[in-house]
């Protein structure tokens, strides 16, 4: 399904690592230092296989974790990537495997970047003279927007703010949870957890019933 | 796009799935699963039907970003809320009845708390009240004809809302704000009391749509135009069409400033309730209304009135040192539902010292490095 988007940026991904450098003088001791051409033609072609079946699933996978498609499907690309470069040999599930594995260590690495970026982000917002709005566009319409603004206030105060401090404030949810405490709510990580994924749910059908009118 | 694939859902279970999936995920970026979580997770994407429901869910929560934060509820409703488990998963299900009952419950106390909390903002809306009785005694014609219409619309801390009015005519006011709403047959009168708000005027030549901001008066000449109101100035910036900003004549009919056309693309402002007004200048419609897309947008306004604009946005209350004001204005963007974070960042750019002494109390001062010397006093 979603594996259209992709697909122009992968093949030109195969390209290059399927054409490269690909005349490896032979050495003394006849090892090669890296594969073979047709040992990188016969990865890519895994790769590609791979891409066809998993990459709505992976991006869906990441897409939840990381909060945002544009980032999902830059690190499902990364993964490929990597994966065309690993020496080892393996079968389809081992590599559908050590593709979710490496996109995992791709997430967690960015999760590590990102409280640096943040800073970074918020120095130059402050520095960036004239940004237009219109540079980040909201992909929504504006009927829609109205209504989530709606079926969010519509939640139970609770949800509400657990909401209000996860999405928009972006805090983690040990900080929410203290957070909540010192207003005499005593929730634990998970059950926050669960107030945010419910409340999506929640505005999903706010939303849907009002649209069906 | 994705967002136009929602019809009624056919596959409560899907949905259900999916959220556990968005729930186990939720902060867990670089988290792995284990072996049962795998098998699971692969039996799930093994149906299109289920990934497509993940990925609608994934899709309205990154919207949720763009969306205006929801209200800050008060202690009192928290406390109130006794949405448990079971409650809050039978009000997911059966949205329509059970989840507005209580909402309105909630909106109820949230209401009078705030009552409690601020008795000038009641004495402001008993007057209020008041002033629209005796209007709709002088002309009740009138509002027997529209009579669902409100007179007076403010919003809260971080609040924005979108008002159509009867004419056709739409405010869309930022948070914090207040206008009252006075339609007759042959005028139409708004009074903006605090903030800032985008007024869309339908075109009616006989109704002339005037707007009464601190000491002022903008009248539209068939427009969409913008005024932000902070303590000490008004700002009034053209996006269609023109308008007429005129001094309201004071008790002894003395006229302040000159009358002027402010047209598209322009943008003058002037003193509230003073005798001083800008001469008109060019300006970016387009940040100055950018407000109500979810974005402060500024360009070389002083730091204290910036700061003073985006008060409205958060529940924290800011206090400003006066050496503040000496510092060199302030040109960027403040994104709606992140003051906080773009306050804490001033110091990286100003010479200033935040202090939050706890959620709701933040000062910033100038850094004593830069406090001016006793010699140069």
């Amino acid at each position: 399904m979603a594996c259209g988007a992709g697909l122009p940026l992968f093949q030109s991904i195969i390209r290059k690592h399927s054409m490269g450098p690909n005349v490896v003088e032979p050495d003394p001791q006849g090892e090669l230092e890296y594969p073979s051409l047709i040992e990188r033609r016969r990865r890519a072609e895994q790769v590609l296989a791979l891409f066809q079946r998993q990459h709505s699933k992976l991006v869906g996978f990441l897409r939840a974790r990381v909060g945002s498609k544009a980032e999902a499907e830059d690190l499902a690309q990364r993964a490929y990537e990597k994966l065309l470069t690993v020496e080892k040999e393996g079968t389809a599930s081992f590599l559908a495997k050590y593709l979710y594995k490496t996109a995992l260590h791709l997430a967690a690495d960015r999760l590590r970047q990102q409280v640096t970026r943040q800073k970074a982000e918020a120095m130059a917002s402050l520095q960036m003279p004239q940004v237009s709005p219109s540079l980040e566009p909201q992909w929504i319409a504006r009927e829609r927007l109205a209504l989530l603004n709606k079926a969010m206030e519509e939640l139970p105060p609770r949800v509400r703010m657990v909401l209000r401090l996860r999405i928009h404030e972006e805090q983690p949810f040990e900080g929410i949870v203290k957070r909540m405490a010192a207003e005499g709510i005593h929730i634990d990580v998970r059950t926050a957890k669960r107030y945010v994924s419910k409340a999506v749910v929640f505005c999903e059908e706010y939303i849907r019933a009002a649209e069906r009118g | 796009m994705e967002s136009d694939n929602i019809k009624p859902d056919a596959h409560p279970e899907r949905t259900e799935a999916a959220r556990k999936w968005l729930e186990r995920f939720d902060a867990a970026a670089g988290e792995s699963l284990s072996q049962e979580e795998w098998q699971s997770w692969d039996m799930f994407a093994a149906d299109d039907g289920n990934l497509a429901a993940l990925n609608r869910l994934a899709e309205l929560r990154e919207q949720m970003r763009a969306a205006v934060p929801p209200s800050w509820p008060s202690r009192a409703e928290l406390l109130a809320d006794c949405s448990d488990e079971h409650e809050w998963g039978a009000a997911t299900k059966k949205q329509g009845e059970s989840a507005r009952t209580p909402r309105r419950l909630g909106l109820a106390t949230r209401f009078f708390s705030n009552w409690a909390a601020s008795g000038a903002v009641a004495v402001m809306m008993a007057l209020m009240v008041l002033f629209t009785l005796f209007r709709f005694h002088l002309f009740g014609l009138q509002f027997a004809l529209s009579s669902d219409f409100p007179r007076a619309l403010s919003t809260a801390t971080g609040e924005q809302r979108r008002v159509p009015l009867p004419d056709g005519s739409v405010i869309t006011l930022g948070a914090r704000s207040t206008v009252s709403v006075n339609f007759t047959g042959s005028a139409r009168n708004v009074e903006l009391t605090s903030g800032e708000a985008l007024f869309e005027v339908a075109r009616a030549s006989s109704r002339p749509f005037k707007v009464k901001a601190g000491g002022g008066t903008v009248t539209a000449l068939g427009t969409s135009f913008n005024i932000s109101r902070t303590l000490q100035r008004v700002v009034v910036t053209v996006a269609e069409g023109s308008v007429l900003v005129a001094p309201q004549p004071t008790s002894n009919n003395l006229v302040a400033w000159t009358p002027v056309r402010v047209a598209l693309g322009e943008q003058m402002s002037y003193q509230v309730g003073g005798e001083f007004a800008s001469p008109i200048a060019p300006a970016d419609s387009q940040s100055e209304t950018a407000w109500s897309h979810g974005t402060l947008v500024y360009r070389r306004r002083p730091l204290s009135e910036v700061i003073d604009d985006v008060k409205r946005y958060t529940d924290a209350e800011i206090e400003v040192d006066d050496g503040v004001g000496s510092l060199p204005p302030f040109s960027g963007t403040v994104a709606v539902g992140k003051v906080r974070g773009w306050i804490r960042a001033l110091s990286q750019i100003y010479p200033v010292e935040i202090d939050e002494r706890d959620d709701r109390h933040v000062s910033i001062r100038l850094r004593a490095d830069h406090l001016p010397t006793p010699e140069s006093r």
